[in-house]
């Protein structure tokens, strides 16, 4: 990075919230902090849905994953549009109608209290912790990009979303959540553009898409009935169904979104879009993945992209082994190349046997290549615990700063910066709005006055966010990152969407048959997710259904005895 | 501390929009879109194995 790049990215950083800050600062109502002045039209709530869920991590795991996995990682998201429309029909009339402030306050409407504290707790504990890691992802970037130290890049980048949230609320959020996933669009699609001016200029489309094909970079469905797998359509229809139900229709940082729409038309409009727009957008984010690995076979990629590992090996690399490595990986790759560019001209020329032996001879390469480097990882890994290799998180970045001209690498640093902002204040602004409306008042202060509460959502946003900052400070993760996030709201969501489907759905079943049989589920979802190695996308659903089965058996026990105890 | 506002007086059973107008037509339109999304990737599957 050079300080054009530097420029381009404080510059849009600072003005976003500096502008959000300005707009916001006359918000000292209560109900205006927390909900917002009602007046977000439904494109401007969608787009917040939209930043809030497409974290850091997003843009910057999420091609990795197309690079290394291929597109499969799509299907996560095909659970999207049917979720957003149970949403749109059931969940949305039933908070618009109540007009609270807080999913959970339903749970006490319809169940007690203390169901209501259990989701709330339930939201707090998993999004408390996943806050954590929204703010870790865009540190690792930076620190790679500039050499900074990681705990100052995550106290900056902290602070300073506490800083806008806190002093402007739900509005804030909204406000620069607008400006930052343009800037977000404008960063992913000038990568894109010239990512594909990078490709060689005699490779066309079709030869693009065989090329990704023949390596199994375009796997975008799997029919496979396998739960070890972890994505197939099945998971992605029934678990990512559950997952996304409950991650849209019970997370506070969420809902807070959706809720804050002026009326309920423009609160729908707002799902609906993201309904529409949300495969496609996951699907052209994994294919610039797909893209870049084309790229790599007629460009020499490093043995590793993980930063540590790389630099490990620098470090190292006059030890036999790794010069070793290195060449015998640079040769591999020197013969994909090669076999690639002999399979182009065939498969121009028309010669579809002469094709077919070159692209063979380049597959064997790049198994070659593959297997050059996992010795080399495993070597890495024995030697050194911290280089991983985890190599998904940092293939984007990689190519970033290998291959984009300055001014444009400012530009995607500050759209990875906006992503983590812009879910990172949704994140405390709900946890803010949570800890004010479902805990502090009903337990703490049952008289305070909207003054004292809305200082008390300002202390909670700050102290939620310096939990986050801490969290970050400690986190060491094995898995990728974007894949964390979601095994994290894998494990909660779905007894808390038990707490709601039983409460639209199920009218006979109790306050008291509820909050246990949500403890149950929660307590058999923690030990099967130890035990089992199905994929994380079962969980919601096995959660939810545990708690709907539990909640359905201890009511009919519950309501024997009852009956019992009055013909006696 | 409840929003006093009156409740908007707006028609919620029109999407407000030229097309779909009614709220069943925008859940159609989703779910076609949707189906046509899944037909695409599994063809871009097919074609790359």
């Amino acid at each position: 990075m050079n300080n054009l790049d530097l420029v381009v990215l404080i510059t849009t950083i600072l003005g976003i919230a500096i502008y959000g800050m300005w707009q916001t600062r006359k918000r000292q109502d209560l109900h205006d902090y927390l909900r917002g002045t009602n007046h977000a039209p439904w494109y401007a709530i969608g787009l917040s849905v939209m930043a809030t869920q497409a974290s850091a991590i997003t843009f910057l795991s999420t091609p990795g994953q197309g690079y290394l996995g291929g597109l499969s990682f799509v299907q996560v998201y095909f659970g999207v549009p049917i979720a957003l429309i149970i949403i749109a029909v059931f969940f949305l009339p039933i908070f618009h109608k109540l007009n609270v402030y807080t999913a959970y306050e339903f749970l006490e409407k319809r169940f007690d209290g203390k169901t209501r504290l259990l989701g709330a707790a339930l939201f707090m504990l998993q999004r408390g912790l996943g806050a954590g890691l929204t703010i870790y992802a865009p540190a690792i970037v930076l620190t790679t990009v500039c050499g900074w130290p990681l705990n100052v890049t995550i106290i900056s980048s902290g602070l300073l979303v506490i800083l806008y949230t806190v002093m402007g609320g739900s509005d804030a959020v909204t406000v620069t959540q607008k400006y930052q996933i343009m800037i977000i669009f404008a960063g992913m699609i000038t990568a894109a553009c010239l990512l594909v001016g990078k490709l060689p200029h005699d490779l066309d489309f079709g030869d693009t898409l065989k090329l990704a094909g023949g390596f199994q970079k375009l796997n975008a469905v799997s029919f496979s009935p396998s739960i070890h797998q972890r994505y197939t359509l099945w998971s992605g229809l029934l678990g990512g169904t559950f997952l996304m139900l409950s991650y849209f229709g019970t997370d506070q940082s969420q809902v807070q979104r959706y809720i804050s729409g002026s009326s309920l038309r423009e609160s729908r409009l707002g799902l609906l879009f993201n309904a529409i727009c949300k495969i496609p957008m996951q699907f052209c984010i994994l294919f610039i993945g797909v893209l870049m690995f084309v790229f790599y076979q007629f460009n020499q990629p490093p043995l590793f992209f993980d930063a540590a590992a790389n630099n490990y090996m620098q470090e190292h690399k006059t030890e036999a082994n790794f010069a070793a490595y290195q060449a015998d990986f640079s040769a591999a790759r020197g013969q994909v190349r090669q076999n690639l560019e002999k399979w182009i001209a065939a498969r121009h020329q028309g010669d579809q046997a002469a094709a077919n032996v070159a692209f063979t001879a380049a597959a064997t390469a790049q198994m070659s290549s593959e297997a050059v480097r996992a010795a080399a990882i495993k070597e890495v890994s024995e030697k050194r615990s911290d280089a991983k290799a985890n190599d998904a998180d940092y293939v984007f970045i990689t190519f970033i700063l290998r291959e984009l001209p300055h001014g444009v690498i400012g530009l995607l640093m500050a759209a990875f910066f906006a992503a983590a902002l812009s879910s990172k204040a949704a994140e405390l602004n709900a946890l803010g709005t949570c800890s004010t409306i479902d805990f502090y008042r009903p337990l703490l202060k049952k008289d305070a006055s909207d003054e004292q509460s809305l200082f008390a959502t300002k202390c909670f946003t700050a102290l939620w966010g310096f939990l986050a900052i801490g969290f970050a400070l400690f986190c060491n993760l094995s898995e990728n990152l974007i894949q964390a996030v979601n095994i994290l709201g894998s494990i909660f969501y779905g007894v808390m969407l038990a707490l709601f489907l039983v409460g639209f759905f199920l009218r006979q079943v109790g306050g008291t048959a509820i909050f246990w049989s949500a403890l149950a589920a929660q307590t058999l979802v923690f030990i099967l997710y130890s035990k089992l190695t199905i994929s994380y996308l079962w969980f919601p659903l096995i959660g939810c259904a545990a708690c709907v089965i539990f909640s359905l058996l201890l009511q009919l026990i519950l309501s024997s005895r009852s009956n019992l105890r009055k013909s006696t | 501390m409840k929003n006093t506002e009156p409740v908007e007086a707006i028609d919620e059973n029109k999407t407000g929009l030229p097309w779909p107008s009614s709220w069943k037509g925008a859940y159609i339109f989703v779910l076609a879109s949707f189906i046509l999304w899944i037909i695409l990737l599994v063809a871009l599957t097919r074609y790359g194995s």
